[in-house]
């Protein structure tokens, strides 16, 4: 929510209200009592004025640029649109995506036999998908990795999978973005 | 000095404050704090899906409180290490038993008198018995073996006996006033009204009954005839009960808990239940001497229960006025329970030389000038009665 901007000018020498102190509390206490009796009557009518999203029930629509975790588009027959180049696997600081590249007859000739990414080490960073040359993987919007134990945290390629419509405006926030 | 004729009444209401208030104080600090600054506050813990808008916190709280380990440093005295949160907590239940909640009525041949205690030294028998919990946070700083709770034990006695002194010199003038240490004679005082321009009339600048003399009617509440005291009284209480801003003891940013520092669970619990104890019993306090008690403002106890007799007799008029007081005193408790939290929530914490400076330079000047100022008001306004 773009506020207006304030400009804060700092006299040197404070005013006699600020130096009695007492007026400036008085004032302090409007503010916050404004701000109790507004809130509380927004809950009595049941419209409130809070910005608080009562998380995993509510949840905002996050913006395009938003990077969750990274994910692998689909083609339509539900195969990855990766080639398996190994760009990704190179521009990743933190070295978390392991690829098994393996020759195949469809057109793009090379597909990743085994597409792993190490949710613990990722950071969503983003660089693989600057890197990759077929827009194939994607950063989804998906953020929810949480899990009790480590071995959940290896998300393997059927797990990535996603088709072009569930990833939304994001392919095409990525072209604008790596266009300019 | 005699106990209350009806003390089962008033240890009833006497257990309401100890054991509903405190523990309710927890939700009120949380959803106030959270309505003040635009959140929503707790509202998670549920029994079969059951919320009530976070009113199950406080028991959740105090089953976790209870069932967490206890811990007592190595080298720390075990003994006064569990007995110091006592020591800290029970002086602030005690003093609210001579806080009166209400007047006395007489119902079917008996007396009820709403206050347990009705001592004739009373707001005296407070400020001695609530210094006593200055022993338990000392104690707990010194027995906890830890340097933090030795240097919040050390600030706790300095900061006590700086604002005690305040505290005691800022209420002499309501005691003045009223003339009387007795919290229930304070709240019968209360009751009265006087005309603001009365004086105009004893002066003899207009004669008597002039309209607009009569019209200006304000309680006899210590509010009106001491609002200095009011605020040095208030600023002196709440720096005793070692809350933001004068969370000097505790102070988090600097001595990380202070005093608790070495302290789990239930014990743990029981600061912050005195804590909050005594932020009731400053509310009542101030209700008491400030606030006209339990009174209703312009309806004196004696024309409430002359009006209410006509419709149903005597007896339950009598029982009904009580109702009627108790809930005002109350109301005026929870006003000021608010306006403390309020303070709490949205002043910032002083540093603790401008927390010594504020009580010796400024409280205690102040309350020292109250004094004279009122003794000459006392003087000028007897001079114009006569
Ligand atoms: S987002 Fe960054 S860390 Fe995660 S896989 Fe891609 S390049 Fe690696
Ligand atoms: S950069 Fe793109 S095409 Fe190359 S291996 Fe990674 S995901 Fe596949």
């Amino acid at each position: 929510m773009p506020g207006k901007v304030v400009r804060v000018r700092r006299r040197e020498r404070l005013g006699l209200a600020q130096r009695l102190y007492l007026p400036n509390i008085f004032v302090g206490l409007y503010v916050t009592a404004r701000h109790f009796f507004r809130n509380l009557w927004g809950y009595i009518v049941g419209r409130k004025r809070t910005f608080v999203v009562q998380y995993p029930e509510e949840q905002v629509d996050y913006p395009d640029a938003f990077r969750g975790h990274p994910v692998l588009v689909a083609l339509e027959n539900g195969e990855p649109k990766c080639v398996a180049c190994g760009l990704c696997e190179f521009a990743c600081p933190t070295d978390c995506i392991t690829i098994i590249p393996e020759e195949t007859d469809a057109a793009i000739e090379r597909y990743p036999r085994e597409f792993d990414i190490d949710m613990s080490r990722c950071m969503f960073c983003g660089l693989c998908e600057e890197a990759c040359p077929e827009e194939a993987i994607v950063m989804s919007r998906s953020v929810e990795l949480a899990t009790y134990e480590r071995e959940p945290m290896l998300l393997h390629k059927k797990d990535l999978l996603r088709t072009e419509e569930q990833l939304g405006r994001r392919i095409d926030y990525m072209r604008e973005e790596y266009a300019r | 000095m005699e106990v209350g004729a009806y003390v089962p009444v008033a240890l009833f209401l006497f257990a309401v404050i100890a054991l509903v208030f405190a523990p309710l104080m927890t939700w009120v600090e949380r959803k106030q704090s959270a309505l003040m600054q635009d959140r929503i506050g707790a509202n998670r813990a549920d029994i079969l899906g059951i919320k009530a808008i976070g009113l199950l916190h406080p028991i959740a709280d105090a089953i976790k409180m209870i069932t967490k380990e206890d811990t007592v440093p190595d080298g720390g005295d075990r003994l006064l290490h569990t007995l110091a949160p006592i020591i800290a907590t029970v002086p602030a239940m005690i003093s609210f038993a001579v806080i009166p909640y209400g007047g006395s009525y007489q119902a079917w041949g008996a007396e009820w008198d709403l206050v347990v205690a009705d001592l004739d030294y009373g707001v005296l028998y407070i400020f001695a018995v609530a210094s006593l919990a200055t022993y338990g946070n000392v104690l707990a700083g010194w027995a906890s073996n830890n340097n933090w709770g030795m240097l919040g034990g050390i600030r706790v006695a300095a900061q006590m006996i700086s604002y005690e002194v305040a505290m005691g010199v800022s209420a002499v003038g309501v005691f003045m006033i009223f003339g009387t240490l007795r919290l229930t004679d304070m709240g019968f005082a209360q009751q009265e009204t006087f005309r603001l321009l009365g004086f105009v009339e004893h002066l003899g600048w207009v004669g008597a009954g002039t309209w607009w003399v009569e019209l200006i009617k304000i309680p006899m509440w210590g509010i009106f005839l001491q609002p200095l005291a009011f605020f040095l009284f208030l600023t002196a209480l709440m720096a005793e009960n070692k809350r933001a801003p004068f969370d000097i003891p505790e102070g988090e940013s600097e001595i990380i808990a202070g005093y608790f520092i070495e302290y789990s669970g239930m014990k743990f619990g029981l600061f912050y239940m005195g804590e909050w104890v005594e932020v009731v019993v400053i509310s009542g306090l101030m209700t008491a001497m400030f606030l006209g008690g339990w009174s209703i403002p312009y309806l004196p106890d004696d024309v409430l229960v002359e009006f209410l007799r006509h419709g149903v007799g005597l007896n339950m008029a009598n029982v009904l006025a009580m109702i009627a007081h108790v809930a005002t005193f109350f109301l005026k408790v929870i006003v000021l329970i608010w306006f403390q939290q309020l303070i709490r929530w949205s002043v910032p914490r002083f540093r603790y030389d401008q927390v010594m400076n504020l009580g010796w330079k400024i409280l205690l000047p102040l309350s020292l000038a109250n004094i004279v100022i009122t003794g000459l008001g006392i003087l000028i306004i007897g001079e114009i009665m006569n």
